[in-house]
This record gives structure tokens, C-alpha cells and sequence, in this order.
């Protein structure tokens, strides 16, 4: 039974691992771009989200969706700003100018609103619920779900959607894409704004765990991309997979020796990309020369 | 009337110039053809023609509208259509969904129609439309059984198919086939002449076509323009082509060229 709730808690963790890393695979996937600033749009998200509560007296919810359509205009700024120029740089480019976001945001966020951790609310609050010996809390229960539904809802996205369709040819080939009539620039952006709703999203849901502060996102990052190694970084479902994974796996190692949680999270790195390179979920990456 | 019009196009690489000083004209509703020996700058002319380069000097008209002021993206919107020489279909994608790329041009809708996706009508409505005109075209080339697979997995013949449905999905009025017979045998070939013929018939589309196989050349096309190291050095109907010394003597220069090496 404490095994089960160890699990239990270890699943409320790895949905907030698999909330981060959805993001960074949707952008990786579409875009081979792995942002490293992924986090710290949700960090900045999730201030925003919080200033209007604060400050402009808007309830959670409301705070929630006008931090979502905040961040999906971030998004779009970065890709417009900062990544498309770089499109015909070098990959190696690209991921420092991400590693160089990661510090402009973590600063700027720093400067308007200050180096303490605040508290953050979450969305649901109650009595736990109880199952047998189990006790599940309502904020769990909010953030499986949601990791649950944007994960499906993504991966019908890709699937189904014309605008999905596209964004794997673009990921593909971009010029071949570009030659066929896609916009490519457009699909990017796009891609860029919807990572940056699913950043601010994990942000929101996270900050209740870690507290609201400008390096709430440090470690959860390191998570996020974890799970996404483990899950392939090139699948959505691995990505949820991976992080539930993640977080169940460390709950474990966490009981008995809790300093290794975190070695634990980069050994798991290591191990999957020397033995399992495509990921539980992932495909090998072929790309034509 | 000329669907197409290019006076004076010149491309540079460098120092070396791939087109010179090139007019052609291409009449609605024709099958043109674009000829020449290896290096004559055919490729070139059709990657001028998707806007991936940029010609130094020159005009290109398509349809009454500068097609040099629009991006490569807006090609296809704008009604030119074409197929690779090495078939360039995405290999991650079904041969159905390699369709569905070839129609993105006209979706035009913002992020949240597209992160909302079946849910609005409008969204619901364009797609549902590509996705007839998808069907409608793989029923025509034959190809429907094979809707849902992998491009990668089906023989090359069927290959090539499925990216002229991708292009005959995008509505071109003019479609540009490059190569569309290497790697055929005379009887896939023969097959080929009838499919482009009946293509350009039922859709109502001009072809311009660069090839190697003489044989298609002079069964299908109605016109032929004829280069040589970048330059124009004939242009009229398949017999007069044929006839020209011009164009005699740069094939059969090009093979006296070969035999020396062999």
C-alpha cells in the first residue's frame, strides 16, 4: 500500500514533468529547435498570470486563459525575433541563442518582479479523494487530466489537421515544403505560440509545487527534458509517457537515498541515449542527404 | 494567350551564367516542352520559376502578374504546380496527407482555428473540401488503394503518381513536370504520354515539361523551346524543332562529346 502511494505521488509529479516537456517536443518536433528558454516562458507566463490576479483582481481562470494568450503572442515574438533570422544558421547557433533567452527572460523576470518565491494558488481545491487506502488530492487529479488532454489533443492535431499535416512536412523538409505551397514561416509561428500556451499552461500548474519565483523552472527543466529523451523527443504520447515515468521512477529512488533524485534524472539522460537513442515512443530520424 | 512569359532572364552562380538573356512563351492550355543537353540550364529555369532563385536580370510574367515579386511559398497559390526529378514526397507522411500538404496554400486561418481545428465550421468546411478534391484526384491517377501508405514503400512508377496528384490537388493552370520519365521503362513512358495528356485535358492545366526522352518530347508536347549552356537555341512545333541545325548539332555534339569518354 505505501508502495501504491509512493506510485500514486510519484504520478503527481511526473504529470507536471510531462506538462513541460510538451512543449519543448512540439517545438523540437516542428522546428528541430530544442529551446532551451522553454522553461522560462513558463515562469514568465505564469507572472503574468499571477500580476492579473495580484494586482488587476481577475479570478484564476480568467488569469489562467489571458496568460495563455499572452503566451501564445510570446511565442510568436521569439519565433518572429529571435529564431527566424537564424533559419538558415547553423542548429548549434540556434540552441545558444535559446540558451541566450533562457538568461534575457530569467533576467528581465527578475527585474519587474523580484527575487522572492511567492505562493501561488491552484485551480481546485478540496478534501483529497480516497480510494481503498489511497488518497488521491484534487490538484493531482487536475494536472493528469490536463497533461492527459492536451497530449491527445496534440496528437489529433498532428494527425488529423491539415495545419498539423504541415507542421510535419515543414519538420521534414522545409524547403520541399516551402516549393508545395506551404507557408512555412506561418506554420512556424504557429508552432511557436501553441509552445508557448503549453509552457505557460505546465507554469501555471506548477507553481502551486514549487512556488511562484523567477528559477522555479531550474530543476522542473532539467525534468522536462528527461521525460522528453525518454520518451523519444519526437512523440507527444512519449513525452507524457516519459514524464509519468520520470516521476514515478524518482519517487522510488527518492525513498531510499532522497539525494540522488536529481543525479537520478541525468543518469536516466545518459542511460536512454546510449541504449535507446529513439526513445520508448520516438523513430529513428532518418534524414535524406 | 501566354499563361506564361519570360524575356530576358538571366541567372548567375558566381561567375558562371546557368541561363542567358532567355524569352520563351508559353500558350495556355499547351504542352510545352523544354529540351536540351545536360547542363543547359532546364533545372535551372524551373527553379526560377518556383522563386528559389532569384534570376539577375530579366522578367517573369505568369497570368498578367509579376511573378518575381512573390515569395515560394505563394507560388502554388498562385496557380504553378510542379514535381522533382528525384520525387520529393515526404517520407514521414502517408501518400494521403502528402496531399493534404499539397492544398495548404488555401487554408487560410489563424492559430487558434488551427489549435481548435474541427471544432469550427469554417475550418471544418476547407478542410473537408481537400479532402474530396483529394479522393477525386488519387481516384483519377489510379492510385486510391494506396491512400494510406508510406510513399517510401511503393514501387518508384507509383512514386511519381502520387506527386502529380500532390500537384493536380494544389488547382495549378500551369504545372511544371521535371523529368517526370527518368527511371521509366518505354512502356511506363508510353503510359506517362497518355496520363499527361488526359491530365491536361480534364483539369484544364498547361504543362511545361522538362525531359530527357526524346520520344515523350516529340509524342506529347506542342511546343518545344530547345537550350543550350544557358541559352535559347530553337523554339517551335516538334517538327520544326527536328529539323533545325542548330539543335542537331548540339545533340549530336554532346554525343561525338560522350563517345570521346566512353
Amino acid at each position: 500500500m505505501i508502495l501504491a502511494q509512493q506510485i500514486i505521488s510519484g504520478l503527481a509529479t511526473g504529470s507536471l514533468y510531462a506538462l513541460a516537456a510538451l512543449g519543448l517536443v512540439l517545438i523540437f518536433k516542428t522546428s528541430d529547435v530544442v529551446n532551451f528558454a522553454q522553461g522560462e516562458m513558463a515562469m514568465f507566463g505564469t507572472f503574468i498570470a499571477f500580476t492579473l490576479m495580484m494586482k488587476g483582481g481577475v479570478p484564476y481562470w480568467g488569469a489562467f486563459v489571458l496568460a495563455l494568450v499572452f503566451a501564445a503572442v510570446f511565442g510568436m515574438l521569439i519565433e518572429r525575433i529571435v529564431i527566424r533570422p537564424l533559419s538558415t544558421a547553423p542548429l548549434i547557433s540556434v540552441l545558444i541563442a535559446t540558451l541566450g533567452l533562457l538568461n534575457i527572460i530569467n533576467g528581465v523576470a527578475g527585474w519587474i518582479w523580484g527575487y522572492d518565491p511567492k505562493p501561488f494558488p491552484t485551480g481546485i481545491s478540496g478534501a483529497p479523494i480516497r480510494v481503498g487506502g489511497l488518497v488521491f488530492t484534487l490538484p493531482t487529479l487536475l494536472n493528469l487530466a490536463v497533461a492527459l488532454v492536451l497530449m491527445l489533443a496534440f496528437f489529433a492535431l498532428f494527425k488529423y489537421s491539415l495545419m498539423g499535416i504541415a507542421m510535419r512536412a515543414v519538420a521534414e523538409n522545409r524547403l520541399a515544403a516551402r516549393l508545395v505551397g506551404v507557408h512555412t514561416n506561418r506554420v512556424l509561428a504557429i508552432t511557436w505560440g501553441l509552445g508557448g500556451i503549453l509552457a505557460a499552461t505546465a507554469g501555471i500548474l506548477i507553481a502551486p509545487v514549487t512556488t511562484l519565483s523567477i528559477n522555479m523552472m531550474a530543476e522542473m527543466q532539467v525534468k522536462a527534458f528527461t521525460a522528453g529523451v525518454l520518451g523519444g523527443f519526437t512523440s507527444l504520447p512519449g513525452a507524457v509517457v516519459g514524464g509519468l515515468l520520470l516521476g514515478v521512477l524518482e519517487n522510488l529512488v527518492g525513498q531510499f537515498i532522497p539525494q540522488l533524485k536529481t543525479p537520478f534524472a541525468f543518469a536516466l539522460i545518459v542511460l536512454v541515449l546510449i541504449f535507446r537513442p529513439a526513445g520508448l515512443l520516438g523513430t529513428v530520424q532518418r534524414k535524406k542527404v | 494567350m501566354a499563361i506564361l512569359e519570360l524575356s530576358g532572364v538571366t541567372v548567375r552562380f558566381g561567375g558562371i551564367v546557368a541561363v542567358n538573356q532567355l524569352d520563351m512563351k508559353v500558350e495556355e492550355g499547351t504542352i510545352h516542352g523544354l529540351i536540351g543537353p545536360n547542363g543547359a540550364g532546364k533545372s535551372t529555369v524551373f527553379n526560377v520559376l518556383s522563386r528559389y532563385y532569384e534570376p539577375a536580370e530579366g522578367t517573369v510574367t505568369f497570368d498578367g502578374r509579376n511573378l518575381l515579386q512573390y515569395q515560394p511559398s505563394q507560388v502554388v497559390g498562385l496557380g504553378i504546380a510542379r514535381t522533382f526529378q528525384n520525387v520529393e514526397l515526404f517520407r514521414g507522411l502517408t501518400v494521403w496527407e502528402n496531399l493534404m500538404v499539397g492544398q495548404h496554400h488555401n487554408i487560410r486561418y489563424g492559430m487558434f482555428a488551427a489549435a481548435l481545428g474541427g471544432l469550427l465550421p469554417r475550418v471544418r468546411q476547407a478542410e473537408q473540401e481537400a479532402r474530396d478534391r483529394a479522393m477525386e484526384v488519387l481516384e483519377f491517377l489510379g492510385i486510391a488503394a494506396h491512400r494510406d501508405a508510406y510513399p517510401q514503400f511503393l514501387p518508384y512508377g507509383i512514386q511519381k503518381r502520387v506527386e502529380f496528384a500532390r500537384a493536380l490537388v494544389s488547382r495549378p493552370r500551369l504545372i511544371l513536370l521535371d523529368e517526370p520519365a527518368a527511371g521509366m521503362n518505354p512502356s511506363e513512358t508510353e503510359e506517362l504520354a497518355q496520363l499527361i495528356k488526359i491530365m491536361r485535358d480534364k483539369y484544364e492545366t498547361t504543362v511545361l515539361l522538362v525531359e530527357h526522352d526524346m520520344s515523350l518530347v516529340m509524342s506529347i508536347c506542342e511546343r518545344i523551346t530547345v537550350m543550350d549552356f544557358g541559352r535559347k537555341i530553337a523554339d517551335g512545333t516538334p517538327a520544326e524543332v527536328q529539323a533545325n541545325p542548330a539543335v542537331i548539332k548540339a545533340y549530336l555534339g554532346e554525343e561525338e562529346v560522350e563517345a570521346e569518354h566512353a
